[in-house]
């Protein structure tokens, strides 16, 4: 039986669109999904690599399919969801995952780079809420919408100014977005990940003594893997989380207790 | 092996739902509440009443914690995981909260769960073994409510400490969180709930527009409790309708 047709999967049934499914923490996401029993769409300007993670859900026996698709143009996230909803008559799950960083200090910051970060960081999943709950809404089942912030959302990064502004933006168009949609029964959550290896921290992987330093402030004492960001989509979509809404849930090996 | 769990408070509401929950999921459950009689009840009805062991506790009583964590052991081999979820609160006015049940208020919200973590640490260090705690928080740990200081302190205190637990644990491989409830229809509030007045006052306040149900709480609890949250730590899981984000 493959995992598409099992009863028994959490996800049974739905479907989700996931952004930035090409790569780190939404390839993961969305192998989760398909694991779960989700059908999906991927998403990415990547388009190559968004077709490696379907050849990676189709391997496991997976339903999914690719979607080019630039968050930072509402039309192309409006197309995505509807593609997905006319393939598979609704959409349950949206994943607004996609995002960039660039490191530059405060006072080298230019207006260009600030403008990218912010254009997908947080343009990106306000066009990705926008599009998924004008669909969900006409579903009597709702749906759910889960949000990539970063614990930089409540705690600020050297050099990383203008992704702490699109994360904390994140962090309240989650919360907006949850109350406004609560009546719809859309859920509307984000996830916190600390450092995790991902294609975003390549810089700090390639730099041993930058990550000596990194690792001694995680209380965990490793860096988050995309697979325990995964996990923590997968049951926010979940019936399990079936009153959670509004919030942010931060998985970051403890960091943030400092 | 099957994982075993320590539950407190489990007589009823959130506590109950969570015990009922694990065993579900495959736990062995040691559920203790001070209503013992309930508790009994409970498991005589339970198609799960295999793997469940009732046990009488106080969870203000350091010592008799202490002993049922050393009973766990001796009795199951190991503890595996904990759900501090034992709580209750009371209406008083601030200036009328007399000094003991300000310090019943702690003794059982944070005292008593800090030392059971502390046990069932202990426990877990010398087995070189990971394992994970849950304390039940709530939205008040935040948000403040007239009639509820005593309540809201001790839960903004059970908040904080978590973080110094789960920072001092983490090199371990003990986790510890909390869940933080919004309003639930347990008996702890059956007061409000039961009245349609009051219930549809408090409604209005919510988002989603209802109560949780404590088995919605319960799926968190269990969630942080497993294997699919090893990254997780030190932070609370607010499952309230959207409550604290208005």
């Amino acid at each position: 039986m493959t995992s598409s047709s099992n009863p028994l999967a959490p996800l049974n049934g739905k479907v989700a669109l996931v952004t930035g499914a090409a790569s780190g923490f939404g390839r993961a996401i969305s192998q989760d999904l398909a694991r779960d029993g989700a059908k999906i769409g991927l998403a990415d300007t990547d388009f190559e690599g968004a077709q490696e993670t379907l050849q990676l859900i189709e391997g496991s026996g997976g339903d999914a399919l690719v979607i080019e698709a630039d968050v930072t143009r509402l039309d192309d996230v409006t197309a995505a969801v509807a593609q997905v909803s006319e393939r598979w008559g609704r959409l349950d799950v949206m994943v607004n995952n996609a995002g960039i960083t660039i490191r530059e200090r405060f006072l080298d910051l230019t207006v260009d780079a600030f403008d990218a970060v912010m254009a997908v960081n947080l343009t990106g999943v306000f066009h990705g809420v926008r599009a998924a709950a004008t669909q969900m809404k006409t579903q009597s089942a709702g749906g759910v919408i889960i949000n990539m912030s970063s614990m930089r959302e409540d705690v600020a990064g050297y050099i990383h100014t203008s992704y702490c502004a699109s994360k904390g933006g994140v962090r309240m168009l989650t919360k907006a977005a949850a109350v406004e949609l609560a009546p719809h029964k859309i859920r509307v959550c984000a996830i916190g990940p600390g450092v995790a290896e991902t294609p975003l921290t390549e810089s700090l992987l390639e730099n041993p003594s930058a990550l000596n330093e990194q690792l001694g402030r995680i209380p965990m004492g490793r860096l988050g893997q995309p697979s325990d960001i995964a996990d923590l989509a997968t049951f926010l979509a979940s019936d399990d989380a079936s009153y959670i809404t509004g919030v942010t849930v931060m998985v970051d090996g403890g960091e943030l207790t400092h | 092996m099957s994982r075993v769990a320590i539950v407190t408070g489990a007589a009823r509401g959130i506590g109950r739902s969570c015990a009922e929950r694990l065993l579900t999921d495959g736990y062995s459950v040691v559920a203790c509440d001070i209503d013992i009689d309930e508790l009994h009840r409970w498991i005589a009805s339970s198609p799960l009443k295999e793997g469940v062991t009732a046990q009488l506790l106080d969870v203000a009583n350091i010592e008799a914690s202490q002993q049922l964590v050393a009973h766990t052991v001796e009795t199951h081999g190991k503890v595996d995981a904990l759900a501090n979820i034992a709580g209750y609160t009371d209406r008083q006015a601030l200036v009328e909260i007399d000094t003991a049940s300000w310090t019943r208020m702690c003794d059982v919200l944070v005292r008593g769960p800090v030392f059971m973590t502390k046990a069932v640490a202990e426990h877990l260090i010398d087995r070189k073994a990971p394992g994970s705690i849950v304390h039940v928080s709530s939205i008040r740990s935040e948000v403040a409510e007239s009639g509820q200081a005593h309540y809201s302190s001790a839960k903004g205190a059970l908040r904080t400490v978590t973080r110094a637990i789960a920072q001092e644990l983490a090199p371990h491989n003990i986790r510890v969180n909390c869940v933080g409830p919004g309003l639930t229809t347990t008996k702890m509030t059956e007061d409000v709930w039961s009245d349609d007045t009051l219930r549809s006052q408090r409604e209005s306040l919510v988002p989603l527009g209802r109560y949780a149900d404590p088995s919605e709480i319960a799926g968190c609890i269990a969630f942080l409790l497993s294997d699919r949250s090893v990254y997780i730590t030190g932070t609370t899981l607010y499952a309230d309708g959207g409550y604290l984000a208005v």
